[in-house]
């Protein structure tokens, strides 16, 4: 019994000792930040580009189409660019019929100017700090010919990039 | 006597509360993993809806940074499909070539926080396609889409 107080009592002073040599340590990290110190360093931190777009669910032949953007936050330096995906010719995509898929019509896209898409130079505009005023542009058929009656229907993708 | 008793029934109504938390989280954490393995997204709880059905349109969240994890198939990310869109979305990270990861078709207003990649990266830049595929919620045929450039950042 006597040795367990004896015990209890070294560890008690052993942690009072511990408390007060740390106090210690604390006292005098704190009495030399008395001295004036000068540095600096730098924080770095990035906020990634992002934006929301907004694409026609589908293309109704013939209308104007939109493509927008809203929240844009893009570094100054850069710039969205949108241009078509794959075109299935040279200009065009093309629409299959809804009941019978090997039967097709073409679909090209013209800019404001008039002047048709390529599948070479598909780019269809770009969006930045200082520009994001919608892009639009028109679908029309290229030819009908042979084309088989029925509903046709077919989906484009666009494509987005920062540069 | 009676003190015995109350000291049982209180043992034993925290060991039943414990147990019921237990039950729960297990639960959660089975359902949210279900959900992240079967590439299903959750609910995302987004209050601020634009309808995008009267004009027609999708609204597609686009980035051009992802950040993953080193050596790690489970990773953060911030994906969804927007509350006032009327069709499914698909999602496709698409590394040379291959498919990283892709989702099923995910409602609006669903998403990913977290997701499983099919194979683990090294620290590094990676060049990657991030695709997103609509779906007409009706009738599932397949409307315009995506297909952005992002960089993966490992580390």
């Amino acid at each position: 019994m006597n040795k367990k107080n004896i015990i209890k009592e070294v560890i008690i002073l052993l942690i009072a000792f511990i408390i007060l040599f740390w106090d210690i340590q604390m006292y005098s990290v704190r009495a030399e930040a008395v001295e004036p110190q000068w540095g600096s360093t730098t924080i770095h931190y990035t906020v990634d580009d992002s934006y929301m777009v907004y694409i026609p669910e589908s293309i109704e032949v013939g209308e104007q189409v939109e493509i927008s953007v809203m929240d844009f936050n893009v570094s100054n330096d850069k710039s969205v660019v949108v241009s078509f995906g794959t075109f299935d010719t040279n200009d065009s995509i093309y629409l299959h019929n809804e009941n019978d898929y090997e039967k097709i019509i073409e679909v090209c896209f013209r800019n404001n100017e008039g002047e048709t898409y390529q599948s070479i130079c598909p780019r269809i505009g770009t969006f930045s700090n200082g520009n994001t005023t919608p892009i639009t542009f028109t679908s029309y058929i290229k030819s009908t010919e042979n084309a088989k009656a029925g509903n046709y229907s077919g989906s484009v993708t666009f494509n987005f990039f920062c540069e | 006597m009676l003190k015995k008793k109350l000291k049982k029934d209180e043992i034993r109504q925290i060991v039943f509360a414990a147990l019921s938390c237990i039950i729960c989280i297990t639960l959660h954490i089975s359902y949210r993993m279900y959900r992240i393995e079967n590439q299903k997204g959750i609910y995302w709880n987004e209050d601020n809806m634009i309808d995008n059905s009267a004009t027609k349109q999708v609204q597609i969240e686009c980035f051009d940074t992802l950040h993953f994890d080193a050596n790690k198939t489970l990773q953060q990310v911030s994906i969804h499909n927007p509350n006032g869109n009327s069709c499914y979305m698909k999602y496709q990270i698409i590394l040379d070539g291959d498919i990283l990861w892709q989702s099923d078709m995910i409602q609006p207003n669903y998403g990913f926080k977290e997701i499983i990649i099919r194979k683990k990266l090294e620290e590094g830049t990676y060049s990657a396609e991030y695709i997103v595929k609509c779906f007409d919620l009706k009738t599932k045929k397949e409307l315009n889409g995506i297909n952005a450039e992002v960089s993966i950042i490992v580390s």
